[in-house]
């Protein structure tokens, strides 16, 4: 079996996803400043979207905290769109900025919150590929990243809309804090710098680990499931891993948080086939909390994989880990960590022979077909505006 | 009519009315007055409540409460995000701290991270209360005020009636607020906990036994299909039924589960390539402002060929043919729902461990109960309840 003929959509968007992902911050950024300019006054920023979206959302609502100075809330999109009270959209310092992340900007669900939170009286914001889409149009404006000409149209699975919709939102979050006087332009150099430095450095580590995915998706193709595990900005990269199993493979998956899995899916049957993804960083609060847990993983017979910018030598010795390169600010780990599974998951996708996005539909079930070929189910979704 | 099955689980679930009423008496706006001032609950602008597992199910459950009858902003938090991470970047005023209560739900009063949570917050000068049947506990120790729970005593397994316990206190606590802040009376307080008495009460008679033995034959269809692969979905409070229903599958049989809104379903588990194998509960009452997507989502489900169980407040004619609908009663207001609607999963959860022959809690898994060395191992038997504390800093 050679590697290079198991190669997928997922996989080989992890080869690419440093100069792509520089790329798209560079492409929005300055416009990210226009944006921005008009937001200083915000006192609460909520941040949404879909699927791969939402997890952008989790994991960049870290560092709008820190860069703003905002009260940042990161949320379901039905939330948004249909539960969350009126009063929710607003703040002592006045309306909140409501920010929809959507790459295609053909999501009704998000089309919807931006709807609903113009409806009552919250500032909108799109983070979109296009600015002319029912997402983009609700918002009224936009931030949207670009893709490299060479690589415009991505096929997917993949991670790289994550990516620019990460980008999207680190851009604005970093000119929303220059504008509003809380990072200095030394600083925003210094994120900026960072940020490149991490994306090589990340790349590299992932390059070098790439033969070792390969191996691992041959013994772990046949496993029972994947759990994923990380907290904070982490969970969204362990979001990300269990949805990526289910885009590129249609497999068995869940997540969960570090402490939350010892209460839950510890107890899951027959441990020893279960894969056990987890993401434990070194600069997040409950780094003790995810050791604790992995420890607790090994001693129930798990196959493990840690994703970590933290010694190896911490983590049980049954554990496969892969380090990571610290970066400069630790909410900047999601945007490159996620390659580490992108590829195991890719890998295997290609070992099984399967399609992602179950393009390779069920010829009992021609109805499923239709459903996947048109996306109807997430771009015709009736909206309905909810005061 | 006769009980094909038999367990402590599904014990347990046939006595759910009578389970409440134990309770119910014992969780008075008097006996809460006595847990919490009058004073001390006028201080309280706005709740952090939170919990491990099914106390945060309860939690999410509890939270809507807050502000509809309580009058105060409230956001139902993962255990770690508010022992860790809560006000890590954005400062708490002092006077903000001073009108912010954490909340935290635990009925041993064991594990450390509730208690981490409400030492942290009490630190940052938040008022702080403990849900917990246990006052000696460490997690009461860690609180100014202690509601006690009273919650009845079980055999070991899976258990639902403490959720249910959980969120009743939390729910009284909520209207108790209410009523010294005055965004209710104490007659609309009083009306309100006799109308959930009342919801709960109405499932009696034969409403039980027909769920069971609905969903005994649903279970022992779908081990002849090979089903082995559970998904829940729920919206805004109904994600508490969505989330509890999900870990009692797991606590029960072992089997996987996932769990998730209606839209995000869309976007990630619809990948799922075992549709058939897949038994799918959907919670979608039609007074929740998302009835409409969990509709197009039970008619998704159904195209695909996945086993679907609705579970409503509404009429079963509102839904596809072909969806096994479960329509409960109704409630007087909707934020009572997630009381009873994760009945007909609770069974589930039961019939399937006794089918599958399987022990509660991976019992039957023989290193779990022969190994000395793993029933010794801290990283097991201690992995909630010696967990290093820690406080973590805040902004």
């Amino acid at each position: 079996m050679k590697k290079e003929e198991m190669v997928t959509s997922l996989v080989r968007q992890s080869f690419k996803a440093a100069p792509v992902t520089r790329a798209l911050f560079e492409s929005v950024y300055q416009r990210a400043g226009e944006a921005a300019g008009g937001f200083c006054s915000t006192g609460l920023i909520i941040l949404t979207g879909c699927g791969d979206s939402y997890c952008a959302a989790l994991a960049m609502q870290p560092a709008f905290e820190q860069l703003t100075g905002c009260r940042t809330v990161a949320t379901r999109c039905i939330n948004v769109s249909r539960h969350m009270t009126p009063d929710r959209f607003r703040s002592p310092e006045g309306p909140a900025l409501v920010v929809g992340i959507s790459c295609s900007g053909n999501v009704s669900r998000v089309t919807e919150a931006m709807m609903r939170a113009k409806e009552l009286g919250a500032d909108t914001l799109a983070v979109t590929f296009n600015p002319e889409s029912p997402v983009g149009s609700a918002a009224g404006l936009s931030v949207s990243p670009q893709f490299p000409h060479e690589i415009a149209k991505l096929e997917g699975p993949g991670s790289l809309s994550y990516n620019s919709s990460l980008m999207g939102l680190l851009a604005f979050a970093l000119k929303l804090g220059v504008a509003k006087g809380r990072v200095s332009l030394e600083e925003e150099k210094a994120v900026i710098d960072g940020l490149y430095q991490y994306l090589d450095a990340a790349q590299a580590a992932a390059d070098a680990f790439d033969d070792r995915a390969f191996q691992l998706a041959q013994s772990w193709k046949d496993m029972d499931s994947f759990d994923f595990i990380g907290d904070h900005s982490d969970y969204a990269t362990a979001f990300m891993g269990s949805a990526k199993v289910l885009e590129a493979t249609g497999g068995r998956t869940t997540y969960d948080d570090s402490e939350d899995w010892c209460h839950i899916n510890y107890f899951l049957h027959q441990p020893q086939r279960i894969v056990r993804v987890v993401i434990a960083n070194s600069d997040t609060a409950s780094f003790g909390r995810l050791l604790e847990t992995c420890r607790t993983i090994d001693a129930i017979g798990s196959p493990m994989l840690v994703v970590t910018d933290a010694d190896p030598s911490l983590f049980p010795k049954s554990a496969e880990v892969v380090s990571m390169p610290k970066p400069r600010n630790f909410w900047l780990a999601p945007v490159m960590q996620h390659l580490i599974y992108d590829k195991v998951i890719g890998y295997i996708a290609g070992i099984c022979g399967t399609a992602g996005f179950r393009r390779d539909g069920d010829p009992e079930n021609p109805f499923l077909n239709d459903f996947v070929k048109d996306q109807h189910r997430i771009r015709e979704s009736e909206i309905r505006i909810v005061k | 009519m006769e009980k094909k099955y038999d367990s402590g689980m599904l014990r347990q679930l046939r006595g759910v009315v009578k389970s409440f009423d134990e309770f119910f008496d014992s969780v008075s706006f008097d006996y809460i007055a006595s847990c919490v001032p009058a004073e001390a609950a006028r201080k309280i602008k706005r709740v952090v409540i939170t919990g491990c597992g099914d106390s945060y199910c309860a939690a999410i459950a509890a939270r809507p409460v807050f502000e509809i009858c309580g009058g105060v902003r409230a956001d139902a938090l993962r255990n770690i995000e508010a022992s860790r991470y809560f006000a890590a970047y954005s400062p708490l005023s002092t006077e903000e701290a001073a009108g912010c209560c954490a909340m935290a739900i635990s009925v041993s009063g064991m594990p450390v991270r509730p208690r981490e949570a409400l030492q942290r917050m009490k630190k940052m000068g938040c008022i702080t209360v403990a849900f917990t049947d246990n006052p000696d506990s460490p997690l009461a120790g860690s609180a100014d005020y202690v509601v006690g729970m009273k919650v009845p005593r079980f055999e070991m397994g899976p258990l639902v009636v403490p959720y249910m316990a959980s969120q009743f206190a939390a729910m009284m606590l909520a209207l108790y607020i209410g009523t010294a802040n005055g965004s209710i009376s104490m007659d609309e307080a009083v009306r309100r906990r006799e109308a959930l008495k009342s919801y709960v009460s109405s499932f009696t008679g034969e409403l039980l036994p027909d769920m069971e033995s609905r969903v005994s034959a649903l279970c022992e269809g779908w081990l002849r299909a090979g089903v082995n692969y559970y998904d829940y979905v729920g919206d805004g409070a109904d994600y508490a039924t969505a989330f509890f229903g999900s870990a009692k599958q797991v606590e029960s049989t072992g089997e996987l589960t996932t769990n998730d809104d209606a839209e995000d379903w869309c976007h990630i588990n619809f990948f799922n390539c075992a549709p058939k194998t897949t038994a799918s509960f959907v919670v979608a009452n039609p007074r929740s402002p998302s009835f409409s997507r969990a509709l197009e989502v039970v008619r998704t489900m159904l195209a695909m060929k996945r086993p679907v169980i609705v579970i409503t407040d509404g009429d079963a004619s509102a839904f596809p043919e072909g969806a096994e609908v479960f329509a409960l009663p109704k409630a007087p207001e909707s934020w009572m729902n997630p009381m009873m609607q994760h009945l007909p999963m609770d069974f589930a959860a039961a019939i399937l461990g006794v089918l599958l022959e399987r022990g509660a809690y991976r019992s039957d898994v023989p290193a779990q109960t022969e190994d000395r060395a793993v029933q010794k191992n801290p990283a097991i038997t201690g992995r909630f309840r010696e967990s290093r504390l820690e406080i973590a800093p805040w902004a």
